[in-house]
């Protein structure tokens, strides 16, 4: 019995794991995750207190609302870097009608992720109808929604939200602040609609093999459509945390953050040629990024090699994934 | 009878159509340019009808000293275009080498021609990074450039924090404000390097294989083009035309500081798309990028002009290049309507 040698036991778990699809990806970013911790426990003195765990959640949390729709947008098979002007667009919405306006928080809510559809349904228009490549579409749509932003509120800002924003900002629900419960409900929506519907399945199809998807009867305009449109709700969602958590709106708000999402969702092991959507990676790869940058700052470590952090660490992990699986890099 | 002379008809116009459609195939890139030099001259003409100071000679110097740097980061970035690459951390690497230049220039007295230097080969070295992992690591291009763009510029920030460098020696600020033949040396640096751009796209052996490369990376494989080569050098050579952009950034604003050139990278690559430069690779059109960069700088220098804000320039900016791009995409689908999927 005793000639179980651990390269049987090491195949034995790896068909184990090869049963569940994403389970070793998931399972090396984990750790990779777990890693970090550890150093930056002995690191940072202050790292396992309740104050820094509950800021980094939160702080990921917008991470990770809009990391589940940039998953779904790139396992269509596209990409949409328009994210933060659409935040910028929908804090200048809620902004002018709940504050400028006096209407009330709900129609002011409603009114901002209505922006996030339109802003989601023209990035799709052009690409999926028109057919213009999505980085070319959503390069543009950055400047135009930011521009948009700012004819709207210039460089004002504008304060003086009413209570139950401030709640969604910085309030807890169960224990738990209400941006995380968000984040969760936004991922909890995610891998179920990926993975379970067939309206996800179709999306994973248009991405993996657009014209195959094409020849089984999948309508590609829909599914693409459909994707920038969730992403654009999200991105709105995400505008309202972050407006919630300042109790301000600004034009400027979000810029650049398509970026750190872009990487926390590569960091999760999602293809960037479509097809192959690790939502909970891209969980993992906001918590990365967040915990990355906050240990370091506990460390003491000068605020600007976090960037240097960042970058370094994107390309690392990228170029190891490669080498272990060559399939990742071509499309 | 009748059907008989419909049908002559209908065949002597599926000729025509034939031959015009073959005409336009053979001169794609032609049609390409041309609409891009449209565009720009009715854009002259319309700040000139709102403005007739648009074109006088003092604001043509301005407008072109400001696109110099446009243009020589739009020539790069046609190369990268064109092996089906893309290069986010180009305004990274202009801050690295301004930052290069400062500590050089400003925080010592070194020579300025060693201060150049040294900052050419910062960018080189930077552009052999990323084409490192390109080709050597296989990291898509995409995934490469956005983590080296915050990578240099958290070594511009680390270096330099918040601190802003000026007053550089009169001879680096003589690329910007000095004059031959009425023009700024900067503007013959962009010429040089439009003429560099050109014949080595469209007149030597790598201009070649880089157009096969970007057409058809397999296909160039088995003809035994060296794909990692070339793209090794297309991104060095976008480091040192990044390094070029930087130092005349620099002589013009006479300052430097790590937040320099922030989000140039999207507008070159705006401004190659605009010019023709196929997206999907194996097309680069370096005259169409001259082009966009000058419609660029002329909406820039236009839309100031008329005193129009700041925030409705970049909606308009946006727009305008938002319908452009929708506008040939149609174009060129209606030409090649058969051999598309989806």
């Amino acid at each position: 019995m005793s000639d179980w040698s651990s390269g049987d036991l090491l195949t034995a778990v790896r068909m184990r794991l090869d049963a569940v699809p994403d389970s070793t990806l998931l399972l090396s970013t984990f750790s990779l995750l777990l890693l970090m911790i550890l150093i930056f426990s002995f690191t940072a003195d202050q790292f396992f207190t309740l104050a820094v765990l509950r800021n980094v959640l939160t702080q990921t949390s917008i991470y990770i609302v809009l990391g589940v729709g940039l998953t779904i947008v790139l396992t269509s098979g596209e990409i949409d870097i328009s994210i933060g002007s659409i935040i910028g667009l929908g804090a200048m919405v809620l902004g002018i009608s709940v504050v400028n306006m006096g209407f009330s928080i709900g129609i002011g809510l409603l009114a901002t992720l209505l922006v996030g559809v339109l802003c989601g349904l023209m990035n799709g228009f052009l690409t999926a109808v028109v057919r213009v490549p999505s980085i070319i579409v959503t390069l543009g749509a950055l400047t135009f929604f930011r521009g948009l932003a700012y004819l709207l509120g210039g460089n004002n800002v504008m304060v003086g939200f009413p209570p139950f924003l401030v709640w969604i900002g910085s309030g807890t629900a169960i224990g738990v602040p209400v941006p995380v419960w968000l984040a969760l409900i936004a991922v909890i929506f995610g891998q179920l609609f990926l993975k379970s519907t067939r309206t996800g399945q179709h999306i994973i199809a248009v991405g993996g093999n657009a014209e195959a998807a094409r020849l089984a009867g999948i309508n590609i305009r829909f599914n693409k459509i459909l994707a920038f449109v969730i992403m654009g709700v999200l991105s709105a969602v995400a505008s309202i945390i972050m407006v919630a958590r300042l109790d301000a709106a600004q034009s400027v708000m979000g810029a650049g953050i398509e970026l750190q999402v872009l990487a926390a969702v590569v960091l999760g092991g999602t293809s960037l040629f479509g097809g192959r959507g690790v939502i909970l990676g891209s969980v993992l790869g906001a918590l990365i990024l967040t915990i990355l940058q906050t240990g370091l700052l506990l460390s003491g470590v000068v605020q600007f090699w976090q960037l240097v952090a960042v970058g370094a660490l994107l390309i690392g992990v990228v170029a190891i994934r490669i080498a272990y699986e060559p399939s990742e890099a071509r499309p | 009878m009748i059907v008989a002379v419909d049908k002559a008809v209908e065949a002597k116009r599926g000729r025509l159509a034939g031959l015009l459609r073959d005409w336009l195939d053979g001169r794609s890139d032609a049609a390409s340019v041309s609409t891009t030099a449209l565009l720009l001259v009715v854009l002259i003409l319309l700040f000139y009808g709102i403005n007739e100071r648009f074109i006088s000679m003092r604001n043509i110097v301005i407008l072109l000293n400001q696109s110099a740097a446009y243009i020589i980061l739009g020539v790069g970035m046609t190369l990268v275009i064109t092996i089906k690459g893309i290069d986010l951390s180009i305004g990274a690497i202009v801050a690295v080498c301004g930052m290069m230049l400062g500590i050089l220039l400003v925080n010592n007295d070194y020579p300025v021609w060693l201060a150049i230097s040294a900052a050419i080969a910062v960018g080189a070295v930077c552009g052999a990074v990323n084409g490192f992992c390109v080709a050597s690591l296989q990291v898509p291009a995409l995934v490469t450039t956005l983590g080296t763009m915050v990578l240099f510029r958290g070594v511009a920030y680390v270096v330099l924090e918040d601190n802003i460098l000026f007053r550089y020696p009169d001879q680096l600020l003589w690329f910007a404000r000095g004059r031959i033949f009425g023009f700024a040396p900067a503007v013959y640096i962009a010429a040089i390097a439009v003429i560099f751009g050109f014949v080595l796209l469209n007149h030597t052996r790598f201009g070649k294989h880089v157009i096969a490369v970007g057409g058809n990376a397999e296909a160039a494989r088995l003809s035994g083009i060296n794909i990692r080569r070339v793209q090794f050098i297309v991104f060095a050579l976008m480091g040192v035309a990044s390094s070029l952009a930087a130092i005349i950034w620099v002589a013009r604003l006479n300052s430097t500081q790590a937040s320099v050139a922030l989000g140039i990278e999207f507008h070159t690559i705006a401004l190659v798309v605009l010019g023709g430069t196929s997206l999907f690779g194996g097309k680069g059109l370096i005259v169409g990028s001259l082009l966009g960069a000058l419609i660029l700088s002329v909406l820039e220098n236009g839309l100031a002009i008329t005193g129009i804000s700041s925030f409705v320039q970049q909606t308009l900016i946006g727009l305008i290049f938002i319908s452009v791009v929708a506008l040939r995409t149609l174009q060129a689908r209606g030409a090649s309507q058969a051999d598309e999927p989806m």
